[in-house]
């Protein structure tokens, strides 16, 4: 499954190639922007994929970040790693997208309190998807959003709780639920 | 029986998770149609720092003007209403726009946005006291309703969903 023209490509890329494309893109260069795209499109798949829990979701999201990274890259100003900026853009994207799809109903009544009985996760790459990350899809949003971004995506639980609009304290509970809840998904499985 | 993994086994199995996803479909299609169409926007300057100047320089003329203004008769409760009237009605529009903000606590704002709030702050509050002693200068009143306007942009700009500039 793995390119590996695409992996030596991905190795030899330095920060200083990357800063030229940015610059190039933010000049209005299409070409240098599908270059960054093909740098990164499949870590923010994977990023949407995790947080999202749904494939078609995840690739529409994903398509929404490259899009609008292209009209406000100009926003990136080289004060940390474009890699960096680019996860927290998407990160922001994701949630953006997740409070839409949320209707009043849910937001009244929040689906925090699903259990994993409950949530019944369509995995069309069963083969090629791992236990973990089945176990992941599974969990209820709030522990899977606050474990990707943790575990994965190694946020803070003070970058979370704001990102998330909750108390660090809730941060941190909502992460060891998620791990408890994947030891026993992952348990059980080892049955 | 049901063996509990642990923690470190946990971890371990974390630590291995692929990073790279490749998704189904060729998303590049859809991002190329859709990014030959949308214009680039050109980064803002912020308007922050210009605002925080602005306040300042009104708090310099005021300071000025009020060594240089002969003394006044008090007292007009009139006049003097209206700008109570209007710092009422400012403190309603703060509320509501921070209500809409869901609450922020403005004491968790970066040190310099808020010095750039206080700056402001002072200027309004500069500008009501000069009021209490000329109730009646409109252009006094005037400053205070541009000290009040920039504090409720500022918020506002402050709050408002956006990109996140690293």
């Amino acid at each position: 499954m793995d390119n590996p023209k695409v992996i030596d490509a991905t190795q030899l890329f330095t920060l200083d190639q990357e800063q030229e494309l940015v610059q190039r893109a933010q000049q209005g260069d299409q070409q240098a922007f599908h270059q960054l795209y093909q740098n990164h499109y499949r870590r923010i798949y994977a990023l949407c994929w995790r947080m999202l829990a749904d494939k078609d979701s995840a690739e529409d999201v994903c398509q929404e970040v490259f899009v609008q990274l292209w009209q406000k890259i100009s926003h990136f100003r080289g004060e940390s790693k474009f890699t960096t900026w680019l996860h927290s853009v998407a990160t922001n994207i994701v949630l953006g997208h997740i409070r839409k799809q949320k209707n009043w109903l849910q937001r009244i009544f929040s689906i925090e309190e699903q259990t994993t009985e409950e949530i019944t996760v369509e995995l069309k790459d069963e083969k090629t998807t791992s236990e973990l990350d089945k176990a992941i899809q599974r969990l209820p949003e709030r522990a899977r959003l606050v474990f990707v971004l943790f575990a994965v995506e190694g946020y803070r639980h003070e970058e979370i709780a704001k990102m998330l609009n909750m108390a660090v304290g809730s941060s941190k509970s909502q992460y060891h639920r998620a791990k408890g809840l994947l030891k026993a998904e992952l348990s059980e499985q080892v049955l | 029986m049901n063996k509990q993994i642990s923690d470190e086994l946990l971890d371990q199995q974390i630590k291995q998770l692929t990073k790279e996803m490749e998704p189904e479909r060729d998303l590049w299609r859809g991002v190329e149609k859709a990014i030959a169409t949308l214009p680039q926007q050109q980064e803002k300057k912020s308007t922050v720092l210009p605002m925080a100047w602005a306040a300042s320089i009104v708090v310099a003329i005021l300071v000025s003007w009020l060594s240089f203004l002969p003394e006044q008769v008090t007292g007009q409760d009139s006049e003097l209403s209206i700008a109570q009237v209007m710092q009422s009605d400012f403190e309603k529009q703060k509320q509501l726009v921070l209500a809409s903000f869901g609450q922020p606590k403005l004491s968790e704002l970066p040190t310099d946005l808020q010095k750039q709030l206080d700056e402001l702050s002072s200027a309004r509050a500069a500008i009501s006291k000069a009021l209490s002693d000329d109730p009646q200068n409109s252009e006094l009143l005037n400053l205070l309703r541009w000290a009040q306007k920039q504090e409720i942009d500022l918020l506002k700009q402050l709050y408002t969903p956006q990109w996140q500039t690293i």
